[in-house]
């Protein structure tokens, strides 16, 4: 940088005014010839004499030494949502990624001091920008490409948002006080990082699947096929349980505060085909599970 | 909570059971979430003895996931991006503990954009083209079929 170089035709080039006028050149998505132009009203200054402003070097001139900052820039923000969204990244490939998290950038730049939350808009960018959907409504590998993101953000918000860990986990020997009678009515209160979660496609099991293979290997896009999965936390792990529809059922009515007595009535023998034992076995199981994975921090009747 | 909870369709149908069924099913619940809240408070004890524990169950972790303790929040922490993988957080690549700085990695400034090129903005017809592409070579090789490529977004 060169701030005190002799562009005396020039509007002040002190400090703040230059880191300005810098940030907008190597941010701009077309380069640093555009950035320069676009940035006029900061500094004006022609391509052509970009080195009044930045100095040479023995190998570079002042607009490659630029593109250095800027192509650098552009690098980091794809490397950041590219481990956010590993799986999406497999899936359309590097180079598609690359333009997709690109394009993206031009709507949703980053604007906060931490990059936590640059990828919060990305699967909503995609759904608006896919292509025309086939007429037969089947879910199509552009509805995969989504539904991926989007888990792939859950478990992101999941990993880093409030969670159980400080808390040692609820006992739920306690119910024992609760006179039977009243066990219908009881509440039970969702871990605050319980996400239960809808997908057209196995996104779960693919995700399992994909983990496992390196990441250089391909990975070929599953058929559709409802899927239920729910996402918590432990010890700062996230956990990702796949779920029955019914399961999921039930587990989604406790979650926005319906009773157990509630829940239990929807999970009906009819439903479920079941007979009693064994409808009673299923339930007694879930609740196993939902027990030993926290899902639930507490009660109230 | 998000919304999907919210928009799960808790609103099966109803059929009568009987009420000692349904004290069966109640008993069957309440019962469950004992065991199964017992499991985990023993196996919180049994964790504290041994913190190891906590890596017993890789297939469902994220890889990255337990460096957070050591990552979240500290933003400037540019020095941590090799200091995760500790004994008892060797599932970490540690790339998320730094993923705030941009200013930090192994090869900054001129290295990291070579490959770059640059930093052209394609249509994003172009993007998807491209992705398809991808989405065809990997079905083609796992000799699996796929339906043709939807239409481009009318504009």
């Amino acid at each position: 940088m060169n701030p005190s170089n002799g562009l005396n035709d020039s509007p002040s080039l002190d400090l703040p005014v230059l880191q300005r006028w810098f940030q907008s050149v190597i941010t701009h998505p077309d380069g640093v010839e555009e950035g320069v132009a676009a940035s006029e009203a900061i500094i004006p200054v022609a391509a052509e004499d970009l080195e009044r402003i930045v100095t040479k070097s023995s190998r570079l001139g002042a607009s490659e030494r630029l593109a250095v900052y800027a192509n650098a820039y552009h690098a980091r923000l794809i490397e950041c949502l590219g481990e956010v969204f590993p799986l999406v990244r497999r899936v359309v490939g590097d180079s598609g990624f690359a333009d997709f998290v690109l394009d993206y950038l031009q709507d949703f730049p980053p604007q906060r001091y931490t990059l936590n939350v640059l990828g919060v808009h990305f699967p909503d960018y995609l759904a608006k920008v896919r292509p025309d959907r086939n007429t037969d409504g089947v879910p199509d590998w552009a509805d995969f490409v989504i539904e991926l993101a989007r888990f792939e953000w859950e478990i992101f918000e999941v990993f880093d948002g409030p969670g159980i860990e400080k808390h040692p986990p609820f006992d739920f020997r306690s119910l024992r006080e609760v006179p039977p009678d009243d066990w219908t009515t009881i509440h039970l209160l969702p871990s605050p990082c319980l996400r239960l979660l809808k997908y057209q496609f196995p996104i779960n099991e693919f995700f399992s699947q994909a983990r496992a293979t390196d990441s250089d290997e391909e990975v070929v896009v599953p058929e559709a096929a409802t899927s239920f999965v729910a996402l918590t936390r432990h010890d700062f792990v996230v956990r990702r349980h796949s779920l029955s529809p019914f399961e999921f059922t039930a587990l989604a009515a406790l979650a926005v505060g319906n009773t157990l007595g509630d829940v239990l009535e929807l999970n009906t023998v009819a439903d479920h085909g079941q007979d009693g034992d064994s409808l009673a076995d299923t339930i007694e199981g879930w609740f196993i599970r939902w027990g030993r994975e926290r899902f639930f921090t507490g009660f109230t009747v | 909570m998000t919304n999907q909870i919210a928009e799960s369709d808790t609103s099966a149908k109803s059929a009568p059971v009987s009420r000692r069924n349904f004290g069966c099913l109640t008993a069957a619940a309440v019962g469950g979430l004992i065991l199964g809240s017992t499991l985990t408070v023993r196996a919180d004890d049994k964790a504290k003895e041994d913190p190891a524990n906590i890596l017993s169950d890789p297939h469902i972790c994220r890889g990255i996931n337990t460096c957070k303790s050591k990552g979240k929040g500290k933003d400037n922490a540019c020095a941590g991006q090799g200091t995760c993988a500790t004994a008892q957080t060797h599932g970490c690549d540690a790339q998320n503990a730094c993923k705030g700085q941009g200013g930090c990695g192994a090869h900054p400034g001129e290295n990291s954009c070579k490959g770059l090129g640059a930093c052209e903005v394609p249509l994003t017809e172009k993007t998807w083209k491209k992705a398809r592409k991808t989405f065809e070579a990997q079905m083609t090789k796992q000799k699996k079929t796929f339906g043709s490529a939807p239409p481009p977004k009318k504009a």
